[in-house]
């Protein structure tokens, strides 16, 4: 197996570990830590083809997709924020309000 | 094709000077009103100096989709009154967003451009009244992130298969790398198109997003999706969109089977948009003329969806009966939310109808006629829901404090001006939709 | 005058607005949009008769014909007219009947949209302006069956009228989208270009078919005419038994070339329509309520109308259609004097003996009953006739023969169980008087009911006049055996009818009608069953956009 096929599958079971994650967790701040484990698998991607393909737009992109996911923590940690100044899910599956 | 960047740039500096003058402005609502108006109509004007094709047809379109929204800033029922000046220029943003996301250059513009979207319509829910609405936008941002993950995991498969950003070329034999990248980005968009099974958090923020606000989202975040999706999907293969109109079915029937339990004209009127985002996707999936008609469609649907929505502007996040509606809203704009509601309905010759007669006729020849069969059977079946809070809507319109109301406001005037263009004359909007 | 008449469908429009405004009686000003539709139809009768169509081309050119095109014939004309006439009697009623009602100006407004809607369906040149005009017929009816929101029954009544209404629209969009490019014209619409698109002529004539059978309450559809009686009188005479439900016989006459071309869908046609003339009339016997009776036996003349259609006779059913539209329009117009009178109850039970009291409406409800069963030289008489003689022999035209004897039957009990016998009811008369706008109202139909037949005279006169737009016609004789039998008949089952009901009495409570009842519970458990996945937790959104995600990407790459 040649190292840019390994890097491939770790990057694809990083994404599938994040998916499951936010599947299986309840946690309002962990689903969001595994949404950026996502972002980050997609980043390892882009670095990758970055080599494969003898260019640099991959890597610069990676730069930019920090950005994103900076951006992206910022207002998935506030808005958690506000609902737990509204009441403290410990449990996502809590606040159900607005349903049917 | 040349891209509309201007105008985008004309929106982002627009919301950069409402942003840096936030203080003075925040006790001066109108003047922020003029500035947004400003920015609407210059991206518009740019489009038209600077770009041609579809492009220049959608800055039109969202030039014309953040006047109404721009000019419902007033009727907001915001948790802090002062946050005015906030919407307004994360309405310009979305505006941008979805500006990019319809004719960004390369994926990477579409990808970020997306992000701005979504992040934006979050932002604009979360400072509307009351803990409903943070639920509400939590939901949806969480969902439009794992969306945005998927959308840079196929960005990143995409690159790995063809080594740049740019679109990627029709081939007859597309490599199964680039299929899944292309699977994902445009997976990525259908969350913003609300497609089933993709649809949750949209279809909250439409319920319980304050209705001026969740209008303007609805508008924007399916016309830059479509548009989006247009572009990428056929690159992955007839097969894709084929399964992509089959999606679209579903959620068309799904959703009309949803709406029709539904009392509270909100929550209607957010299932009925993703029975419109299936009836979409079912336009994009059936060849060329199909995805004119997807163009065509989405426009006329975000003018209608803001008319009804321009309608019910200042109505706060609780579920109102059918019946008490008049006496909050006043007549005109009972009369202006019914005009909307037969429009979404498909009531001939509002500009609802003819988009699905449009799309039908495509959707004939390319998917054949079992699934167009049942597409029009579920458009047909709307005109019950939609139907159905019309004669009590009329009824309460002679009770006692609704004909003095002054209910008008200049979302509802422009939005029902673009309708009853479409009515008239919905050739040139077909013109403009061609993909050549 | 054809210039004018092209534009009929806005006749009403400044009554509906001017009314709207709240600044006259209401109904005053409205009345002037039907009766300048009665003075110009007629005006054109007796000019030149010319043929007019106008036509902008390019207005949606995402159909296959989406030019704006109207047209103005000698069947438009002719159906216009019977809009107008009936119209005007309708409104100068409404203006004592709703007199007392405070939703009087709602109800004008809705007419006057109705009026409208359905002079832009007769005058419609293509397919494209015929669904607007058919679609708007569709939602004024629904707005008038639910005029009365807090009475039990309107809205699901109303909701039933929609769901068939959107059957027919369903097929009449379908037939828009799959015709080739170029093709719509309702009077082009048999060329072979347009019968090369998929399923050729048959789909086509097909799907119009389905359209008219849903508009005129045919074969499995007719359950949403029974349950529109919920809507004021007026309007089941206007809406549901003269003109709108007759849309779906105007359109099959309009396209009866394109039927042509398919023997088998023509067969299909008159056995639907024979069926639903013996099922309509059966269902009308066992009726307690007078509406509904006079509903089924609608859904019944309907049927004739079809069978017309099937026997490649439109003339026929088109002259049907119009003495239908008189005498039908005065049966509930008088049983409207009788509601009205007795203070709005409508079932048989709180009536009989009405007749010493309603000297008017027994009358006007009498000439209507033997137009209906058809008294030789009235109305019904020779449009029935022509219809039974169209058969040719086949033994579906001796089915309508035999009907005859039922729609005696029915008519006769309900005018028998109305008028005669005993007062059934110790209610006192709530309005022992006719008011005289009503009666006034109702003579021009009498005199329709009676005469309407001699337009064929001298030599085929009303044939002539449609020569153009339905091709040459055979003058019939007179008097038929087959038409002389029916007529029999019928006098024989009015008769019979008339001493049976003297001694029974009258069934408590009518069958309704069941499959709808089935096919709605069903939906709705469906529905319940989708809108039950959206629970509010997050959690499970998650799970299901995720595996959805799955499940597009898996789907995708199976190229």
């Amino acid at each position: 197996m040649t190292a840019e096929a390994v890097v491939l599958l770790t990057s694809a079971a990083i994404f599938a570990l994040g998916a499951t994650g936010v599947l299986l967790r309840r946690n309002p701040v962990a689903v969001l830590m595994c949404v950026e484990l996502m972002l980050n698998a997609a980043n390892l991607l882009l670095v990758l083809g970055s080599h494969v393909q003898g260019n640099d737009a991959g890597q610069a992109t990676a730069l930019i997709v920090l950005v994103i996911a900076a951006a992206e923590a910022v207002v998935g940690l506030g808005l958690a924020l506000v609902l737990f100044h509204h009441r403290e899910p410990a449990d996502i599956d809590e606040p159900r309000t607005v349903r049917g | 094709m040349t891209l509309p960047y201007q105008s985008i740039v004309c929106l982002a500096a627009g919301a950069i000077v409402i942003l840096a003058l936030v203080q003075p402005l925040s006790s001066r609502p109108a003047t922020v009103a003029w500035i947004g108006v400003l920015a609407a109509v210059g991206c518009g004007a740019l489009g038209f100096v600077y770009a041609s094709g579809i492009p220049q047809l959608v800055t039109y379109a969202v030039g014309g989709f953040l006047l109404v929204a721009v000019g419902l800033a007033p009727a907001l029922e915001l948790e802090i009154k002062e946050q005015r000046p906030e919407v307004v220029a994360l309405l310009l943003l979305a505006g941008a967003g979805a500006i990019g996301l319809a004719a960004g250059g390369d994926l990477l513009q579409l990808t970020v451009s997306m992000e701005t979207l979504s992040l934006s319509a979050a932002l604009l829910v979360v400072l509307g009244r009351g803990p409903v609405l943070t639920e509400a936008a939590f939901k949806y941002f969480l969902l439009a992130a794992v969306s945005m993950a998927s959308l840079l995991y196929g960005l990143g498969l995409v690159y790995l298969s063809t080594g740049s950003f740019a679109f990627p070329a029709l081939s007859a034999h597309p490599s199964a790398l680039l299929v899944g990248g292309l699977v994902l980005m445009t997976a990525g968009f259908a969350f913003e198109l609300a497609l089933v099974p993709l649809h949750w958090g949209a279809l909250d923020v439409y319920t319980s997003g304050p209705p001026a606000v969740a209008g303007a989202i609805m508008a924007l975040s399916k016309l830059g999706a479509v548009v989006a999706i247009i572009r990428l999907a056929p690159a992955a293969g007839a097969h894709y969109l084929f399964v992509l109109a089959m999606v679209g079915l579903l959620s068309a029937v799904w959703a009309t089977a949803c709406a029709l339990l539904q009392r509270e004209v909100r929550r209607l009127l957010a299932y009925s948009a993703v029975a419109h985002a299936g009836l979409l996707a079912m336009g994009i999936g059936s060849g060329v003329a199909g995805r004119q008609a997807a163009i065509f469609y989405v426009i006329a649907y975000g003018a209608t969806a803001l008319l009804v929505f321009s309608a019910l502007a200042g109505l706060g996040p609780e579920p109102i009966p059918f019946a008490d509606l008049p006496r909050r809203i006043g007549a005109a704009r009972t009369i202006a939310l019914v005009l909307g509601l037969m429009s979404l309905a498909g009531v001939p010759p509002l500009p609802g109808f003819w988009a699905k007669l449009a799309l039908f006729r495509p959707a004939w020849q390319v998917l054949g006629p079992v699934p167009t069969a049942i597409g029009i059977a579920t458009a047909v079946a709307a005109a019950v829901y939609y139907l159905n809070p019309v004669p009590d809507l009329w009824n309460s319109l002679r009770l006692p404090g609704v004909a003095g109301r002054p209910g008008l406001n200049p979302g509802v005037l422009l939005a029902g001006l673009f309708v009853a263009i479409l009515t008239v004359v919905p050739g040139f909007l077909w013109a403009m939709s061609s993909l050549q | 005058m054809s210039w004018v008449l092209a534009w009929a469908c806005i006749f009403t429009l400044p009554g509906l607005f001017i009314g709207s405004l709240g600044w006259i009686k209401p109904g005053r000003f409205s009345v002037l949009g039907p009766a300048a539709l009665l003075a110009c139809s007629v005006a054109w009768l007796l000019g030149g008769r010319e043929t007019l169509v106008i036509r902008l081309d390019g207005w949606l050119p995402f159909v296959a014909d989406g030019s704006f095109e109207l047209r103005v014939d000698a069947l438009a004309v002719l159906m216009l007219g019977i809009l107008g006439v009936v119209a005007l009697c309708v409104y100068v009623y409404t203006l004592a009947y709703m007199a007392d009602d405070p939703g009087i100006r709602r109800f004008y407004a809705f007419l006057d949209f109705f009026v409208a809607a359905m002079a832009l369906l007769v005058t419609a040149g293509n397919l494209a302006v015929l669904l607007i005009g058919w679609t708007g017929v569709g939602m004024a009816s629904y707005f008038l069956i639910s005029f009365w929101r807090d009475r039990e029954g309107t809205l699901y009544a109303g909701l039933q009228a929609i769901a068939a209404n959107a059957v027919g629209d369903g097929a009449l969009i379908l037939a828009a989208v799959l015709l080739p490019a170029g093709c719509g014209n309702l009077t082009t619409l048999q060329s072979a270009a347009c019968g090369s698109g998929v399923g050729g002529a048959a789909l086509i004539g097909g799907l119009l078919v389905v359209a008219a059978s849903a508009k005129s309450a045919q074969g499995p559809l007719y359950f949403w005419l029974p349950s529109a009686m919920a809507g004021p009188t007026p309007i089941s005479a206007l809406i549901h038994a003269a003109t709108m439900v007759a849309a779906g016989v105007y359109l099959l006459v309009r396209v009866h070339l394109l039927l042509a071309l398919t023997p088998l869908l023509l067969l299909a046609i008159a056995i639907l329509g024979v069926a639903t003339a013996i099922f309509g009339a059966v269902m009308s016997l066992l009726q307690s309520n007078l509406k509904k009776g006079l509903a089924y036996s609608t859904v019944s003349q309907l049927g004739y109308m079809f069978a017309a259609v099937g026997f490649s006779a439109p003339f026929a059913a088109f002259f049907h259609l119009g003495s239908q539209a008189f005498f039908k329009a005065l049966l509930f117009l008088s049983a409207g004097v009788v509601i009205h009178a007795i203070g709005g109850s409508e079932e048989l039970s709180s009536m009989g003996g009405l007749g010493r009291h309603l000297p008017f409406a027994r009358w006007t409800f009498l000439i209507g009953s033997i137009s209906l069963f058809g008294v030789p030289f009235t109305a019904g008489f020779f449009s029935k006739d022509a219809i039974v003689e169209a058969s040719g022999g086949r033994l579906l035209g001796w089915a309508l023969v035999a009907t005859a004897l039922l729609s005696g039957m029915y008519i006769g009990r309900l005018y028998f169980a109305t008028f005669e016998g005993p007062r059934r009811s110790e209610d006192h008369l709530h309005e022992p008087r006719e008011p005289r706008a009503m009666a006034w109202s109702l003579l021009p139909l009498a005199a329709g009911a009676l005469l309407f037949g001699y337009t064929q005279w001298p030599e085929g006169g009303l044939a002539q006049t449609l020569r153009p737009v339905l091709g040459a016609v055979e003058t019939q004789p007179l008097f038929t055996f087959q038409g002389g039998l029916a007529a029999l008949l019928g006098l024989v089952g009015f008769v019979g009818a008339g001493l049976w009901s003297m001694r029974q009495a009258m069934p408590e409570r009518a069958p309704g009608s069941g499959w709808v009842r089935w096919a709605s519970d069903a939906s709705l458990a469906l529905a319940g069953g989708f809108a039950s996945a959206q629970n509010g937790r997050l959690g499970r959104y998650a799970v299901i956009t995720v595996l959805g995600f799955a499940a597009i990407l898996f789907a995708g790459l199976r190229a």
